[in-house]
């Protein structure tokens, strides 16, 4: 659920990248940072390990404007891929109010990918959150490695594997290049406002 | 009621539409520094972006020996072949010690590859840019060099003498956390032993690493 400071009458949105390990979570933010950094003007914050890969978590910040009276904003997280870092990626998810899961396209990785999602759907459950409730969309990444003759997922299987219960909206996408990332990034935040809306409102009549 | 709602969500939606608009230059950049144009690298290319998921032995053997053939194809050219070198170096660094590599190897390691991909390509820049370019990179190379010496060298002022343990990878030796109880403190004390028990292997490797060091001198 958003956290709405009435005081400053701020509203802030959630938004976690979870997915396998070096699925390109980190990669889809380092484009929103390099590409939109002269609007959304913030900094990105990172702990990497030796090998570059995220420790923690990633976050980057910044505001979309005044909605409702409230200035609205909008933080990103991604949380470490790798399997060994559960606690971490449990805490990310506190409180989060919409996910992007960040499919490997790559058919090597298959496995993985049904392994993340699965994880997820536990960790949500930790906190009383059903992954079926909670605002998600799918990123299948990666697609443009079909160029080097990598073998690749197709998007039906991808759809097949990871959307048949869940149902929800899924592009694929290159964050390398930056292809759909924007649109996953601006899906997701659509995704969040019914239920900021009615927690605004809520707001409003106390 | 619905009109306000809509209203709402519409508005938001506008205001993102002009925030994350791809119109300008940059998605140009974007594109261009991941064209494939020049035959001789695609391959080198398509290695330089396995690595960027998996380091593995093969990974990294592939990408030595095809930095040896372009080595042997350029050897008289004189900013190809000290581009070729360093890419070896760095390639060599990353195959020895993979995932604990030097965090900017990688990064170095990409910038040699554009910065080949830029002098090789058919609309190749003048002599002078290739010298800039050259040069460029030789400053970012012997940096990502001195910070592994100076990694290194801190560490071993830091770090007592001590008994040298095998390294078990973390996955073994991370303690149980156990997690039935909801809370948040237990929760962010479990990522916090997760983070420890991180910084504890990465020592326990660099320790390994200066006694390799110590006993090769």
């Amino acid at each position: 659920m958003a956290f709405i400071n009435p005081k400053t009458k701020e509203v802030q949105i959630k938004i976690v990248y979870y997915g396998p390990g070096r699925g390109g979570k980190t990669t889809n933010l380092e484009y929103i940072y390099s590409k939109f950094n002269h609007r959304i003007k913030s900094e990105m914050v990172s702990l990497k390990t030796h090998g570059d890969r995220t420790l923690f978590f990633d976050f980057l910040p910044f505001d979309i404007g005044k909605v409702m009276g409230h200035t609205l904003k909008v933080q990103l997280y991604t949380v470490p891929g790798q399997v060994k870092y559960n606690a971490t990626r449990r805490v990310v998810l506190r409180g989060v109010d919409g996910i992007v899961f960040v499919a490997d396209s790559m058919k090597v990785v298959r496995e993985k990918n049904l392994l993340s999602l699965k994880n997820l759907h536990e960790n949500l459950k930790d906190y009383n959150r059903s992954i079926f409730r909670v605002p998600l969309v799918l990123q299948y990444n990666k697609m443009d490695l079909a160029e080097q003759g990598i073998p690749l997922l197709s998007y039906e299987r991808l759809e097949k594997d990871l959307n048949t219960q869940l149902k929800v909206p899924s592009f694929p996408a290159s964050a390398l290049r930056g292809t759909n990332v924007a649109k996953t990034l601006k899906k997701i935040i659509s995704m969040t406002l019914p239920s900021l809306q009615r927690n605004l409102k809520k707001e409003v009549v106390n | 009621m619905e009109k306000n709602e809509n209203t709402f969500t519409e508005k938001v939606e506008s205001i993102l539409d002009e925030l994350f608009a791809e119109d300008d230059e940059t998605a140009e950049t974007v594109e261009e520094s991941a064209h494939v144009g020049y035959y001789p690298l695609r391959f080198l290319k398509a290695t330089v972006l396995s690595i960027d998921w998996e380091i593995t032995d093969e990974v990294m053997g592939r990408f030595i020996d095809q930095v040896e053939r372009l080595k042997e194809a350029h050897q008289e050219d004189k900013t190809i072949l000290p581009l070729l070198q360093m890419l070896g170096s760095t390639g060599q660094h990353i195959r020895i010690f993979k995932e604990n590599a030097h965090p900017t190897a990688l990064k170095v390691l990409k910038s040699l590859y554009l910065s080949l991909e830029k002098v090789m390509s058919e609309t190749a820049p003048s002599e002078v840019e290739k010298s800039r370019l050259l040069f460029r990179e030789i400053r970012k190379f012997k940096a990502l060099k001195a910070q592994i010496v100076e990694g290194n060298l801190a560490l071993a002022n830091r770090v007592k003498p001590a008994v040298v343990q095998a390294a078990s990878p973390v996955e073994e030796t991370a303690p149980v956390v156990t997690t039935s109880d909801d809370g948040d403190g237990n929760a962010i004390l479990a990522a916090i032993a997760e983070l420890k028990q991180f910084v504890e292997t990465e020592i326990r490797q660099l320790r390994e690493e200066i006694q390799s060091l110590r006993t090769s001198a």
